[in-house]
Formats: structure tokens, C-alpha cells, sequence
């Protein structure tokens, strides 16, 4: 039974106000709060703060989710009461996240100046987008390296090795070898995509790994990386588009400082940060409530955070489809055939959203984000040839990794050659089943050879077709393969295959239900010509005995009538024997 | 009398000798698969019919050749489960409507405990024991759930898996499975109970030392099945809110390190029989307080604003009141005191699934 209002209580949690500190310190990152009863139902929850939420009265436990130890606090609410609980803030506790935004572990202002300085650089006609590639280690340490990094385009020609510390920017202090804090390479592109391919050696993954980026007419595509002991960290990436011209630092500038847009620059950063970090943990550090419409709505100029907002949206139940259809609207207005929007095109119409009637286009590009990848992938199992055909977009098919926010693969590519080509990739996905006889193994190249997929993946199928025969199953379907990752066009010819190895068994079932039905044939036939030789011995035999009975029949009635013609004629009779006896003699004479 | 229709595959890798020479080993997962064999087959846990437990670690069954378990022998296992209770119901029962009761009261745990992948978001991949650098091998628990979930193969599904969610692969591969249609068109069933020991791209974690030889989020889950969630009932309502909240605490006490769990539970699902489990719990007055040289003290079950029960722990030789609560949230009074009316001191305390010492006033 509910109890009365009288027997309510108000909670509060409220962050502490340090002195030193700025009221919204920029530093600091809305928390998670959670209230639970003595049931461990969850019974409140918020970010940042929670401000006069009604409970029964009663023993209730507040936890505040943190980088290091949560606070936790049981509290009592007694009827009537109003209870604030306070948690402590620390400025040492920013988002985990390498850019230098508002509520990150990256925001110093000696990083975000040279950054802006690169950002508000004009482009030429020719090369209307810019990319930069920017490595922040705060706390100093070992000089930052980019050895193995480098920029490609679509066909594996490398636009930029980022191991050469000329292309860098860095700080004054020291020269390029003391770059311990930051370092800033920009280059400025067409319009397209480019690869990004680093150096990796996450366990199951020792190579070199790719991230696709793309590139907008009048944008930067920002690459932030984190570093340790002077070693970049693509696990710590985080992109950003950025209008090319527009301060990315404006409280860096005596005359933007006081500006009105200002304020909302500086939030939908650090909101920008929070949705990818959401999307990393899958877990929402922010109300999208809460984000200002104006950030994604009206002041749209964030293209990142409209993106990463979007996918946010697109997970959360219920749906709110009228921010979705306005967001994914202002996206093709600001970036128009963004791989990372085409696939949220893909995604909405999946709910409902979006005008199903104006078609697609073909697609020949990744989108950065992996959500957006496997939701293409899976347009193009339903529509083949959505994806186009030996474009990126279908060549890493089945070497993308699984997991992660961002898209990534495997590399090289039969398509990608380059002086950096990994032969310790190839040697270590590139496997002999391991137990089984080469002909298994000769099986997978030759899967990998035919539709270009990764032969790791080659081998899993062959795995999966053996699991499949050992259960009884007599042939593959191209459903079965859809988990693969591959095109129907590559499935095909992957069946083709099995069906000229025969691999199923088919083409034996098939000769030897002829070799039977052969068999089958010819003893019916046998059996056919028995019984018809029967039919002919046994039909002779009836005549026989038939002319016999015949001949001795006709014997006996002549004699019959003879006798009777005797008695009748006795002198015709005699003279008829003694012809007969006559002729007799004359026989014998001879 | 054993749960007639439950089966269960419990499956532990300690070692991956093909990788990094023995690095990437463990402590704890034979352990972890031992102590839920015993659950699923206690008469007050699980109560498993023995035979009905398939185990797969590196030690059992014997006399295989290492590295084990491997990706066929876990996929067979389950194939058998799902083959044998068919037979088993078909065999029992001629007419339908019996054999559809008996699906009712079928249910399959898939437990794993070992290193795994960070698949496609929904997804704990354990790695199997033959996985080297060169080949990731191993088996998805969404893919068995899937597929038993399809076949409607049993009536309640319940997957635990202690693993790691970070390891990134190349394609998770999908099961050779084809069961056909084994069970019956119930609304909301089959029901699950899925619960991973961390979230999406989070690692799992052992302890560090300390006399637990079980996984953080093993020894949380066993602690609950046991009866130390809140509540007479261990079903699968409390048990996921006894987890949430109970290994991340665990954690940070024996590691010092965050791991949060993921679970996803359909309402309903009963673990074992009804079992109070009660905690030892110490309060030390501090000094000065309204508690301090008091007898005894009043601990109070509050809910909806009123009081459940008052019961009454007496002060020892050193003023220290000893006792026992079960899982949950407290007020400490001084005897017969009521908040909740006369607006006596309260200490609020919590018991969350293991013995307790707190400091009050």
C-alpha cells in the first residue's frame, strides 16, 4: 500500500562547491546518480545532480559513479524531511579522454592554442578539407613518435608518413625530439576518404590496423590520440569535424571571449566527448534530454556531436524520432554524403524514419563510426550491390574487428600495397588449420583467393561447413554465411567452391543413387527378358504338345471314317488296301 | 525430487598454452565451474540431476588431450542436452499436452568462466582453450542463446558468463546449429536470464589474493544463488539487482578496480529453494555518540515508511553490538526509538551479501 504523502521525504544530491573552484568548472563531468531502497531497486537516478526527488521515508543508499572509488552514502529520510547529500568533486577526475575539450583529461590551454591556430587556417580551392592528426600526452614524459603511423588514400598510395617529424608541429621547447605534450600534423586533402593505419598489438591483432576517415568540402577532420611513454594509443582516439576558419579555442581569444556563442561552442564540446565516451561504454554519461536543443537543433555546427547524438538516439527506448529526423536533416544540410550520415539514413528507415521511397545511393566508403559499418553491410545482404563493388567498402568486409565504436580492419588488403605491408600480418592470420590435412588448409586459401576475404575468415567457414556436414546437413545455404560478413556475390562463389570440391557429398550421393537406379534398371530389364524367354519356351511347348494332339486327332478320325466307309463299301475297301499294300511293296522294292 | 527438465553446461578455461606461453593464464575458472556444478546440483540450489550436468574444463572430463575444452566438445554438449531431453519427454510422455508441460518446466544454464572477446556489443565470447594469436578461437553465448531461443529448445534459458569483454577478433562465428522447431508457441517464453560479468569492452576480473578461489563476479553470483540476495526468494529479479549492485563493490574491495556486470532478465525465473541467509554484523559506537555505552541497540526494517521488524542486538564486553542481518538496509536506534515518529537518532546502515563491521553514531 502506497504510503500518504505526509509519510514522504525530499532527496537532494548536490555536488560540493570547492572553493578555488569555478561555479561549472570546466573541468568537471556530470555524474551518474543512483538511489536504491532496501530492496536494491534502483528508485532515483540523474546526472550531475538530483534536486528534491520524493521517496517514502525511509533507509536509502546514494551512489555517485566516479573514475576512481564511487561515493556511497546510506541516508535516512524521515517524513517530511528534506535530505541534501553532498559528494565531493574532483578536479582531477575529467572524462577519460585524450581531446582537449571542456571535461576532459586533455583540456589544457597550451594544448587547445596551437590547435586552433592550425583550425582557423584557410584551405585552397584545390584541397577545400584538412585533416589533423593531434598526439597529447599532458603529463610530459617520453618524446611523442608516431613510428608506423601513416595517412593512404583509397588505393593504398601513402599521402603522409607520420614517423617523419618534419610534417609535425610541436612545442618550441626543445625541438621535435622533445615533444613530450603535444604534437600537431595537418595536411590539407580533397574531399573523399583517407585511411588512417597504425601500428597494433592488441593481443589476436599484431599488425596493422586501419581507421577510415572522411573528408568534407570546408571541414577538418580532427584526430585526437592520447600517448604513453611517448607511444600513441588508438584505443584512446577520439574525431571531431571542425568548420575550417572557425575558432576551436574561442575563450582563447580576447574577442570572441565575451561572445554569446561562446558558452555553447565550449558545451557542445565537452557534450561531444560525453556521447562518444556513452558510445565507448555503452553506457549513457548524459541525458540527451538534457543536451540542449539548441546543440543539436538550432546552433547546430558540431557535426561530431550530431552524429554521435544520433546513434545515441537511435539506441534508446523509447525512441524520440522527431530530434532524430531533425538531427539526421541538419547532418546532410552540414556534411551532405557523409558516409557516418548515409549509414544513420540506413539505420532510421530500420525504425520507421525516413522517407523510404527516395533511394539510397550506392556507397563505396566506411563510415568512421562501426554501428554505421555493419549496418551497411547488412543493407547491402538485403540489396546486393548497395556496397560497391571492389570499393573499400567491400573489400574489408571480413577483416573488420568486432567491437569498439570506431570502424576498423585489418590490413594490408590485397588491395593495399604498400612499402609498410605486414608480412607478420599475413603470416600469423594466414594459417594452415592447425591438425588438419593440407588439403583443409589448401581449401581456405583458395576460399580467400576466389572472393578476396580474409583468409582467417576463409578458415572459419571451412570450419563452419565442416561443423555443418558432421551434423548431417546436406549442403550450405547462402543464409548460413550471412554472419561472415561477405557479399552474396562472394557467398556464391564461396558455394561454388564446396560445390566443385564436392564438399557435401552431393555428387557422390548423386552417382551412386545413378550407379543403383542403373543397377535397378538392367536387373529389371533381366528380369524383364527372363520372363519373356519364359513366355516363348513355354508357348513353344504348347504348341508342340497343341500339333501333336493335332496330328492324332486327324489320325484317328480317317481310320474312323475308313472303317465305317469299309462297312458301308466292302469292295471300295478292299480295293483301296490291296493299292495301299501295293504301293507298300513297291516302297519296300525301293 | 531433482528438477526433472533442467540441464546444464558449465564450461571453465584456466589455460591458453598457445598463447604467449602460458601468460595468458588464469587462476580461477576450474574453481568457478566446480563450486556452480555443486549449486546446479544441490538439493537446495539447483537440484540438477547430476548426469544432467555437463562439465567441461581442462580437468574434466578426464583423459582428453590438451589444450581443452575446446569449440566442439561445448558445442556437442549442448546439442546432447537438447537431444536428450527431447528423447527423454518423448519417451515419458505419448500425449502432447503432457509433453508440453514437462517444456514448461525445462530450463538450460550455460555457464563459462575464461578469457573472452569483445563481440558485437550484446555478446560475452568466451575463448577457447586451443585459441592461439594466429586463431581466435571461440564460442558466442548469444549465438547458443539464438539458437536455443529459436528452437525454443527449453522454456527458460539462464547464461552466466565470466569473461572478459574486450579482446577485439575478426567475425564471430555463428553455430552449425540447425535444431528445428523443439518446443511450443507460449507467449513470453522462452524466458532468459542473462548476466555478464562486465559491460561491452570492460575486462573481468580475478582477485588479487584473499581466500576466495572464485572469479569477482562467480563469487557474487554464488553468494546471491545462496540465498544472500534481499528477500526470502532468489529469482531473477532480485538476483540481477543483488549483482548490479554487489560486484562492483566486490571489486573495488578485492581488486580495486571498477567492473560493473550486465544482465538482462526476464521477471519470474526461481533459482533454488526459498533460503534466509543471514551475515554477521558488528557496530562500533564511535566515541561520543548517542550510542556509545548503550546495552543494546534497535535495528529497524523500514519499507513504504513504516517499520517491518525490530530486532535487537546486545553490546559485548568491548560496547560493540553483535548480530545477524540478512541482505539489506537498516536504521540503528537506540532501543525503542522511531524515527519514523519521534524523530529519534537513526545510524542507516546496509548488509550487502557478507558479513559486516560498521562504525556508528
Amino acid at each position: 500500500m502506497k504510503p500518504s504523502v505526509n509519510r514522504f521525504g525530499t532527496l537532494s544530491v548536490m555536488p560540493q562547491r570547492d572553493f578555488g573552484l569555478e561555479s561549472g568548472d570546466r573541468r568537471s563531468v556530470p555524474r551518474r546518480i543512483q538511489v536504491t531502497d532496501n530492496t536494491l531497486s534502483l528508485v532515483a537516478k540523474g546526472f550531475g545532480e538530483l534536486e528534491g526527488k520524493k521517496l517514502p521515508a525511509g533507509i536509502y543508499q546514494v551512489r555517485v559513479e566516479s573514475v576512481k572509488k564511487p561515493f556511497e552514502k546510506m541516508v535516512f529520510l524521515p517524513p517530511k524531511g528534506n535530505v541534501s547529500v553532498a559528494y565531493p568533486t574532483n578536479p582531477e577526475e575529467p572524462l577519460p579522454s585524450c581531446a582537449p575539450v571542456p571535461g576532459s583529461g586533455g583540456m589544457h590551454e597550451f594544448i587547445r592554442e596551437p590547435l586552433d591556430k592550425i583550425l582557423l587556417r584557410k584551405t585552397s580551392r584545390s584541397k577545400p578539407c584538412r585533416i589533423v592528426v593531434m598526439v597529447t600526452q599532458p603529463e610530459g614524459g617520453l618524446p611523442i613518435k608516431l613510428n608506423g603511423f601513416r595517412l593512404q588514400d583509397e588505393k593504398g598510395h601513402v599521402i603522409s608518413d607520420l614517423a617523419d617529424e618534419s610534417l609535425f608541429s610541436f612545442p618550441k621547447e626543445g625541438g621535435p625530439s622533445a615533444a613530450t605534450t603535444w604534437k600537431i600534423f595537418s595536411i590539407d586533402v580533397s574531399p573523399g576518404g583517407i585511411v588512417l593505419v597504425a601500428p597494433e598489438n592488441t593481443l589476436g591483432i599484431e599488425g596493422f590496423v586501419s581507421q577510415p576517415l572522411w573528408c568534407s568540402r570546408n571541414w577538418s577532420t580532427v584526430v585526437f590520440m592520447g600517448a604513453s611513454s611517448g607511444l600513441p594509443l588508438l584505443s584512446t582516439i577520439s574525431i571531431y569535424l571542425w568548420k575550417i576558419g572557425a575558432s576551436f579555442a574561442p575563450e582563447q581569444h580576447y574577442t570572441l571571449r565575451e561572445q554569446y556563442e561562446t558558452p555553447y561552442i565550449l558545451r557542445s564540446q565537452k557534450a561531444t566527448e560525453l556521447a562518444l565516451q556513452s558510445l565507448i561504454n555503452g553506457r549513457s554519461l548524459l541525458s540527451m534530454d538534457e543536451v540542449d536543443s539548441n546543440l543539436l537543433v538550432e546552433k547546430f555546427n558540431n557535426p561530431m556531436l550530431g552524429i554521435f547524438g544520433c546513434h545515441l538516439l537511435l539506441q534508446r527506448t523509447p525512441k524520440n524520432q522527431d530530434l532524430i529526423r531533425t538531427v539526421l536533416s541538419n547532418l546532410k544540410k552540414l556534411v551532405p554524403q557523409h558516409p557516418d550520415v548515409v549509414a544513420l539514413e540506413i539505420m532510421s528507415r530500420l525504425i520507421g524514419l525516413g522517407d523510404a521511397k527516395q533511394p539510397l545511393q550506392n556507397v563505396h566508403w566506411p563510415p568512421m563510426l562501426r554501428r554505421g559499418y555493419v549496418a551497411m553491410r547488412d543493407k547491402d545482404w538485403q540489396s546486393p550491390g548497395f556496397i560497391v563493388k571492389q570499393s573499400m567498402c567491400d573489400r574489408i568486409r571480413t577483416r573488420v574487428l568486432t567491437g569498439g565504436v570506431w570502424t576498423r580492419w585489418i590490413t594490408p588488403d590485397t588491395g593495399e600495397k604498400s612499402k609498410f605491408a605486414s608480412r607478420s600480418v599475413r603470416a600469423r592470420f594466414t594459417n594452415p588449420l592447425k591438425g588438419k590435412t593440407k588439403t583443409l588448409a589448401g581449401d581456405a586459401e583458395e576460399i580467400s583467393r576466389r572472393t578476396g576475404a580474409f583468409e582467417h575468415t576463409s578458415q572459419q567457414i571451412l570450419s563452419y561447413a565442416i561443423q555443418l556436414r558432421k551434423a548431417g546437413r546436406a549442403e550450405i545455404k547462402p543464409d548460413d554465411l550471412e554472419w561472415t560478413g561477405m557479399s552474396q556475390l562472394q557467398v556464391k562463389k564461396t558455394l561454388r567452391y564446396f560445390r566443385e570440391k564436392d564438399f557435401f557429398g552431393a555428387k557422390r550421393r548423386i552417382q551412386k543413387n545413378a550407379r543403383s537406379s542403373v543397377v535397378r534398371a538392367i536387373q529389371a530389364k533381366i528380369r524383364q527378358l527372363q520372363s519373356e524367354l519364359e513366355g516363348l519356351l513355354s508357348a513353344t511347348a504348347v504348341r508342340t504338345s497343341f500339333a501333336k494332339r493335332r496330328s492324332t486327332g486327324v489320325a484317328v478320325g480317317k481310320r474312323r471314317r475308313l472303317a465305317v466307309a469299309a462297312r458301308k463299301h466292302p469292295g471300295r475297301s478292299r480295293r483301296r488296301k490291296a493299292k495301299v499294300a501295293g504301293s507298300a511293296k513297291v516302297n519296300k522294292q525301293d | 525430487m531433482a528438477n526433472e527438465w533442467h540441464y546444464a553446461v558449465v564450461v571453465g578455461v584456466d589455460q591458453y598454452p598457445r598463447i604467449n606461453g602460458g601468460d595468458f593464464d588464469l587462476k580461477c575458472p576450474i574453481d568457478d565451474a566446480e563450486q556452480i556444478k555443486e549449486w546446479l546440483i544441490s538439493s537446495g540450489g539447483g537440484d540438477v540431476h547430476p548426469d544432467r550436468v555437463k562439465v567441461l574444463t581442462r580437468l574434466l572430463p578426464a583423459g582428453r588431450n590438451p589444450p581443452v575444452p575446446v569449440f566442439d566438445e561445448i558445442n556437442e554438449a549442448i546439442i546432447e542436452c537438447t537431444e536428450d531431453f527431447k528423447r527423454r519427454r518423448e519417451q515419458k510422455f505419448s500425449k502432447q499436452a503432457d509433453q508440453k508441460e514437462a517444456w514448461k518446466q525445462s530450463r538450460f544454464y550455460f555457464y563459462i568462466s575464461g578469457h573472452g572477446v569483445d563481440g558485437e556489443g550484446d555478446d560475452a565470447v568466451l575463448i577457447t582453450a586451443n585459441a592461439s594469436l594466429i586463431s581466435l578461437n571461440h564460442i558466442s553465448t548469444r549465438s547458443v542463446l539464438n539458437k536455443l531461443k529459436t528452437s525454443r529448445a527449453f522454456a527458460d534459458l539462464v547464461v552466466w558468463a565470466d569473461c572478459c569483454r574486450d579482446l577485439p577478433t575478426v567475425t564471430i562465428q555463428d553455430l552449425p546449429w540447425d535444431l528445428g522447431e523443439r518446443g511450443y508457441n507460449i507467449p513470453k517464453m522462452p524466458r532468459s536470464f542473462i548476466a555478464y560479468a562486465a559491460r561491452n569492452r570492460k575486462k573481468a576480473y580475478e582477485p588479487n589474493g584473499g581466500s576466495s578461489k572464485n572469479s569477482i563476479f562467480t563469487q557474487v553470483l554464488l553468494e546471491g544463488l545462496k540465498g544472500g540476495v534481499p528477500g526470502k526468494h532468489v529469482d531473477s529479479d532480485n538476483l540481477r539487482k543483488f549483482m548490479l549492485d554487489c560486484v562492483p563493490r566486490r571489486a573495488l574491495e578485492l581488486t580495486d578496480v571498477e567492473q560493473h556486470p550486465e544482465i538482462n532478465a526476464d521477471t519470474g525465473i526461481l533459482f533454488g529453494k526459498p533460503v534466509i541467509k543471514d551475515y554477521l554484523v558488528k557496530l562500533t559506537p564511535r566515541a561520543g555518540s548517542v550510542f556509545e555505552s548503550l546495552p543494546s541497540v534497535d535495528i529497524l526494517d523500514m519499507d513504504n515508511a513504516t517499520i517491518r521488524s525490530r530486532r535487537t542486538f546486545l553490546a559485548d564486553s568491548d560496547g560493540v553490538f553483535i548480530g545477524r542481518l540478512e541482505t539489506g538496509f537498516y536504521g540503528v536506534v537506540p532501543p525503542g526509538g522511531n524515527p519514523l515518529q519521534d524523530g529519534s537518532p537513526v545510524q542507516p546502515i546496509g548488509v550487502f551479501g557478507k558479513d559486516t563491521n560498521e562504525t556508528i553514531g
